[in-house]
């Protein structure tokens, strides 16, 4: 830490199904230090990404505390969730349900834990081109839930964590939500 | 009551209608029915109602509860307003009737008693315990005159010392979100990123807590290994210190004296925190206070320089006292031998016996004093304890001998008629026969005798005659005893006039 930069801690949750790739999106944004098992031990994985963010003579350490992905066996568990300053909710793109998952997941947030900011990333964007698997049945499928969430005041960005697409602008575009 | 009760108020439309219509009973039922007003009945009905204050009353407690409930779901004011009330309703009946009070604390007390005397019992033991074992050592001493140079107490200075652990690690944690707000380590510690594992920790402590025990109950310490994560909980923060070793649990006063002091003097920061840790720099001095102790290892290599140091001495004091002891046994053994080659002195025994040389044997008196020859070989008298026998050692034979034969020769007077020096020649054969004797055992005593031989004279006469009268006397007596066949060079003539008519003998024995 710079004594010439202010710096701002944040806790940031990262919330949705399993398997809509919280922990490579995480990966891709940074480096940590804890490995992947405490997911599956604890529920819950830290990790930090500093910014200096343009513009301001500030920077904003965003704590990250990637979740326990939701699957019919275990609801997230919300109490990591206390303290957060912000949400981000992953979804597939590729899986209309994961999105609805994401909706479900933010009312019990706001219902349990209080109105916080939020945001989507819509992950696997790359698996939208050239996969047969990803039919228009599923692409209106997941137009149409992205349409309501837009009316609810969502934010969406498209991410890949594969290849690396949108995932700063996601993360920074929760950041400056939060200054 | 300042606004118009609303029944004054239909009575007042009822007036005015009623006076300027020809079918009052039907217009006004219209009016009524258009207009919401209640009919007669019903404002008799509401009139008792609100006059009767019984029944308000009544009313009132049915809804209260619905009322209480209602409101305190959606804010906090009515608990806010009642509770100056409650506070001075508690006060007013402590003061006036305590007896109530103190029936409904009573089932609580006891246990709230117990709890905290089990507290302090376990410190207090704990604490008994360690300076029992420190304070008879020597190094309790040094930390006593450490801990009044330093001007702090103790019992400090003991938890310092004394224990074999160090915190590594104090993290300042944001109890809400998890958020580090200070972090301090003590030198060359090893760190991992602080933000993270502070959020981690976090995490641990939610994740207990939602598995195991309510919001109430923290976790207090994580133990893995020789490393330990000790957790103090505060409404606001959360200190957190990671130690190596073993922690005395009077650590966890330090942490929670620190932690309460944190609370103190940064109650508006902590309540108004929300990601900016610039403020909590100014905790370092409190976090810092709880790094704690020395590595383990550097007490050990300090404690095995003690060890070193005094086995060192130990060692030395040893060698010099076996030096000196094995010098002292040396000179003994020399006085014992000088002792043994003295004739007339036999050793049979010589020992060390309770600290002192004992030495049996037989002694001639002849012989030398075995004390006199301790000074020579570096024996202090004062050690030795003789017992020694007295005998006749043949090795004074000779010089008995020779000393009886001096005896004899010396036992001899010749006497001399007046004016006369002829020498009485009966005396002068049995004289030179004891002289040869003496001569011979001078010899075999390594001697050699010499014989004084004085003559005298009376006062009777001149004294210049007397005088070679005298010699005349002592002279003849030698030539006699010379021409028997005695050496000359054993005989001396000396003249003492003017006692009487004698010549004596006067026997010299030197060594050889």
């Amino acid at each position: 830490m710079t004594e010439a930069v202010k710096a701002i801690q944040k806790k940031v949750c990262l919330l949705g199904s399993f398997g809509v790739g919280k922990t490579s999106l995480v990966r891709r944004f940074v480096q940590g230090i804890f490995d992947e098992r405490y997911l599956t031990t604890l529920g819950v994985k830290i990790d930090k990404k500093e910014f200096t963010l343009p513009d301001k003579k500030a920077m904003i350490n965003l704590v990250l505390w990637d979740l326990a992905g939701e699957d019919f066996r275990a609801p997230v568990q919300l109490a990591y969730v206390r303290g957060a300053a912000a949400c981000l909710y992953v979804a597939d793109v590729t899986r209309p349900e994961t999105l609805t998952t994401a909706q479900t997941i933010a009312a019990r947030v706001r219902e349990q834990v209080g109105p916080l900011p939020f945001a989507l990333a819509l992950n696997k964007t790359d698996l939208t081109a050239g996969d047969p698997a990803y039919g228009d049945q599923k692409r209106d499928a997941t137009s149409g839930i992205l349409t309501q969430m837009t009316t609810e005041g969502w934010t969406v960005t498209q991410t890949s964590a594969k290849t690396g697409a949108g995932v700063e602008d996601a993360f920074a575009a929760l950041a400056l939500r939060l200054l | 009551m300042a606004k118009p009760a609303p029944w004054r108020q239909a009575g007042v439309v009822k007036t005015n209608v009623a006076g300027s219509n020809d079918d009052p009973n039907d217009e006004l039922a219209e009016l009524r029915r258009l207009l919401d007003i209640p009919d007669s009945v019903e404002w008799a009905e509401l009139r008792s109602f609100w006059l009767d204050r019984e029944r308000r009353a009544r009313d009132l407690g049915e809804r209260l509860p619905d009322a209480v409930r209602l409101r305190t779901e959606s804010d906090n004011q009515l608990r806010d307003a009642l509770q100056p009330v409650i506070e001075e309703g508690l006060k007013l009946s402590v003061r006036r009737n305590p007896q109530v009070i103190t029936e409904a604390l009573f089932p609580l007390i006891g246990t709230m008693v117990r709890r905290s005397v089990a507290a302090s019992l376990a410190q207090l033991n704990e604490n008994v315990n360690q300076t029992l074992e420190s304070s008879l050592s020597l190094r309790s001493v040094a930390w006593r005159w450490e801990a009044s140079r330093r001007g702090v107490p103790f019992s400090r200075v003991l938890l310092e010392r004394s224990l074999r652990f160090r915190v590594e690690q104090a993290f300042l944690i944001d109890r809400r979100a998890g958020l580090l707000l200070l972090h301090r380590t003590s030198q060359d510690s090893v760190v991992r990123d602080p933000t993270v594992i502070s959020g981690m920790l976090t995490a641990i402590q939610d994740f207990v807590q939602d598995s195991f025990s309510g919001p109430e109950e923290m976790l207090e310490s994580v133990r893995m290994g020789e490393h330990t994560v000790w957790i103090n909980s505060g409404p606001r923060a959360v200190l957190t210190c990671v130690v190596r070793g073993a922690v005395p649990p009077s650590f966890k006063t330090v942490m929670e004296e620190s932690l309460g002091e944190i609370h103190r003097e940064f109650a508006k920061e902590l309540e108004e925190f929300s990601g900016d840790t610039e403020a909590f720099a100014g905790a370092a001095p409190v976090l810092d206070a709880c790094l704690l102790g020395q590595a383990p290892r550097v007490l050990h290599k300090a404690g095995m320089r003690w060890l070193w140091a005094t086995a060192s001495l130990l060692l030395l004091a040893a060698a010099a006292f076996g030096i000196w002891r094995w010098t002292q046994n040396r000179h003994f053994e020399q006085y014992v031998q000088s002792l043994r080659s003295q004739p007339g002195i036999v050793v049979n025994q010589a020992e060390r016996v309770g600290g002192k040389w004992h030495v049996k044997g037989l002694r001639d008196p002849m012989a030398v004093d075995p004390l006199s020859l301790a000074g020579s070989a570096e024996v202090d008298p004062a050690q030795l304890e003789m017992e020694m026998t007295p005998y006749l050692s043949p090795d004074y034979s000779p010089q008995r001998a020779a000393a009886e034969a001096a005896q004899r020769v010396q036992s001899r007077v010749l006497t001399y008629a007046t004016n006369s020096a002829k020498v009485p020649d009966s005396a002068i054969d049995f004289l030179a026969a004891d002289i040869r004797l003496l001569d011979d055992f001078a010899t075999l005593a390594n001697r050699s005798a010499l014989i004084h031989v004085t003559g005298s004279a009376d006062t009777v006469g001149d004294a210049a005659h007397n005088n070679n009268l005298a010699t005349q006397r002592a002279e003849n007596v030698v030539d006699a005893l010379t021409a028997s066949g005695l050496p000359a060079a054993l005989f001396d003539v000396r003249v003492r006039p003017g006692v009487a008519r004698f010549v004596n003998f006067e026997v010299e024995m030197t060594a050889k």
